[in-house]
């Protein structure tokens, strides 16, 4: 079907859908192209999805997909529109245009939004600068069934896959392949005192949240993670209904700081407790475990992962105001105010704690897992509330649900997509460092110096030989990380601090302990011939480095500050 | 089933997992200040004393009716000959 596209009255069904995305194809073939994924699902439905993108290069690239949960009637239509105006907007060179309108809530009076616009320079900039995967529907065959006459009040969540005891169903948003086997990751004992006898995904295939029979076991799952796991993503955002919140890593456990406390740790399994900080459950002499994720530079991980959900927040709220923020307590504001939150703790008060299993979790993780991927950022947006008639929301003209509905998943994704093509390009992270020496990092400047990489060296390789090595690291890991980044953060804005603790603490420091255990043995990358005329031109160029920076901030430094530029 | 909206304390809310008859949505949860929450939620109308004995105060926001009728038109707009595509 050519454009203009009619405004979505209804659900679309699973093979309206697919014709869409392959319409958009053919119909902007220099813009968008389609990819169908190698698997069917059990009811032998192909799945598809586009990349919509103005030539080639290295440049940021963002994954949203919608639909895992079938019963989520207007993320993938939103998806699909949004699809559909950008590659309009960007072919006639006009705004996306959303006119005023009038949206009714359950229960209340209706209230008006004036018109807004997504400027066309915006969608240049997004079609020129950003690799956007759209996949619109993850659970096509969820979908169909939860639109199969008679429509359930309640709706279906899971796919449709036979499972155990005549059941059917999976939850795809328990399903993925990260802390799936939650007993593995928590002390489950501990997670149910805090969270009414509940655990992070069910086990019971009858229930609304089971995990399914192993992990990754359904094909709509396996998608996902494929695409997460062969395309360059920097940003992941799977959208959902319902509840007006945008949640942000981690999902899995309260965030932490220290680099040894990560889900690929088996030193922790079974003792993590899914508590928040200061939880009166938490057993007597057990250490609070948080999930590590570093805060950082050069990539900000935690704080640019709250700030991108900031931004889409935000975004919400001018678009309810044409454009610029609506005043506190007006109507348009109260009804389009979404939080934004880290997933894990955000509806403590129902007895919702950490999940597994999640989408978000699994792009979060894939970072940790593969230390050569650029910054991750993974989202959950939860849009819609209970007065839009929470999954089943209302597409008529009168109330306006799903118009309203998709106009804030325009707000929210164009806005997120804005900062990203604005934003520095993503840097290429460091060589892989397991466990970095932060406060050695601050004051000698670069982690590959050659005394950092000697102390990295005695811990991680000569007292991690042993057992009882191993556990010495990890106690002294605990007690180094529970102080070390407060160190390095002060110490970067202060040179002449550096300079002192660099010649008085670490230098005769690391001579003694060279003086004590000898020299480091060749390891990765492996040491040429001339290994001792390498690391002394590696040592002039570091001592160079570091008399540069004691003499104050460097433009890298004043630019490497602050959350995503 | 009922479109419900469900206002407690968290201590309230907390216990409402006990009520089978009653789905809450989670996502849904706002807080209005002074430990009192805002829960949405599906349950017959028959469930409702039962949540207020518990100390909710219970709102219904869509009968069961309104929903099967809601539902019911859904069903028409979605036949597959449907041209809105």
């Amino acid at each position: 079907m050519p454009a203009p596209y009619p405004d979505i009255k209804a659900p679309l069904l699973p093979h309206q859908i697919e014709d869409a995305l392959a319409d958009l194809a053919v119909t902007f073939p220099t813009l968008c192209t389609r990819t169908v994924f190698a698997g069917k699902t059990f009811k032998n439905k192909s799945q598809s999805y586009i990349k919509i993108a103005k030539g080639g290069g290295v440049r940021p690239a963002v994954l949203v997909t919608g639909g895992v949960h079938a019963r989520e009637w207007a993320p993938p239509d939103a998806l699909v529109t949004l699809a559909r105006n950008l590659l309009v907007a960007y072919t006639t060179g006009a705004d996306i245009g959303f006119p005023a309108m009038a949206v009714t809530p359950v229960g209340g009076t209706a209230v008006t939004y004036k018109p807004w616009a997504i400027k066309f320079a915006d969608v240049k900039g997004i079609v020129e600068n950003l690799d956007l995967y759209l996949f619109p529907l993850v659970n096509p065959d969820g979908r169909e069934f939860d639109l199969t006459p008679p429509i359930d009040a309640i709706g279906w969540r899971k796919n449709v896959s036979p499972q155990a005891g005549g059941n059917i169903g999976v939850d795809l948003n328990r399903n993925f392949d990260i802390i799936w086997k939650f007993e593995d990751y928590f002390d489950v004992p501990v997670y149910k005192s805090r969270y009414g006898n509940t655990t992070p995904a069910s086990t019971d295939p009858a229930a609304d949240t089971y995990r399914g029979p192993g992990k990754h076991s359904e094909q709509e799952t396996k998608n996902v993670e494929s695409l997460l796991d062969t395309l360059p993503i920097g940003y992941y955002v799977d959208v959902h209904m319902a509840g007006r919140n945008i949640l942000y890593s981690w999902g899995l456990e309260e965030n932490g700081d220290v680099p040894t406390m990560t889900f690929q740790n088996a030193v922790f399994n079974g003792t993590r407790d899914g508590l928040p900080k200061g939880d009166s459950k938490l057993p007597v002499g057990r250490t609070d475990y948080q999930e590590y994720l570093p805060d950082d530079p050069p990539h900000r991980i935690r704080s640019r992962g709250k700030f991108g959900a900031d931004i889409m927040r935000d975004a919400i709220l001018r678009s309810a105001g044409g454009g610029a923020l609506p005043a506190s307590g007006t109507p348009q504001w109260t009804h389009s105010l979404y939080v934004s939150g880290q997933s894990a703790f955000l509806y403590l008060p129902v007895g919702g704690g950490p999940n597994s299993g999640c989408s978000d979790d699994y792009a979060c993780s894939r970072q940790f897992l593969n230390p050569a991927r650029q910054p991750l950022f993974a989202y959950t947006l939860e849009m819609g509330h209970l007065e839009e008639q929470f999954f089943h929301c209302d597409y008529r003209d009168v109330p306006g649900h799903f118009r309203k509905i998709n106009r804030e998943i325009h707000a929210a994704l164009f806005g997120l997509f804005k900062v990203v093509v604005t934003s520095a390009q993503p840097t290429p992270p460091e060589p892989p460092l397991q466990r970095v020496c932060l406060i050695a990092t601050a004051t000698l400047g670069d982690p590959a110096h050659p005394d950092v990489r000697y102390l990295r060296h005695l811990r991680d390789e000569r007292l991690r030989a042993t057992p009882a090595g191993a556990k010495a690291a990890d106690l002294l890991d605990r007690v180094y990380y529970s102080f070390s980044p407060a160190v390095a953060r002060h110490l970067e804005g202060h040179p002449r601090a550096r300079a002192i603790v660099r010649a008085l603490v670490i230098r005769p420091l690391v001579a003694a302990l060279r003086r004590l255990f000898g020299p480091m043995a060749p390891d990765r990358p492996p040491d040429p011939p001339d290994d001792g005329k390498k690391q002394e031109q590696a040592q002039e160029q570091a001592d160079a480095r570091e008399r540069r920076q004691a003499d104050g901030p460097g433009p890298a430094q004043a630019d490497g500050q602050g959350g995503i530029r | 089933m009922a479109l419900l909206q469900i206002d407690a304390t968290s201590e309230v809310l907390t216990g409402l997992s006990e009520v089978e008859e009653l789905y809450v949505v989670k996502p849904s949860l706002e807080s209005l200040g002074a430990d009192r929450y805002r829960v949405g939620g599906y349950a017959a109308e028959s469930v409702i004393p039962d949540l207020e004995a518990r100390g909710c105060v219970v709102t219904v926001m869509m009968s069961t009716d309104a929903i099967e009728r809601f539902n019911r038109q859904v069903e028409d707009s979605i036949a597959p000959s449907s041209p809105d595509v």
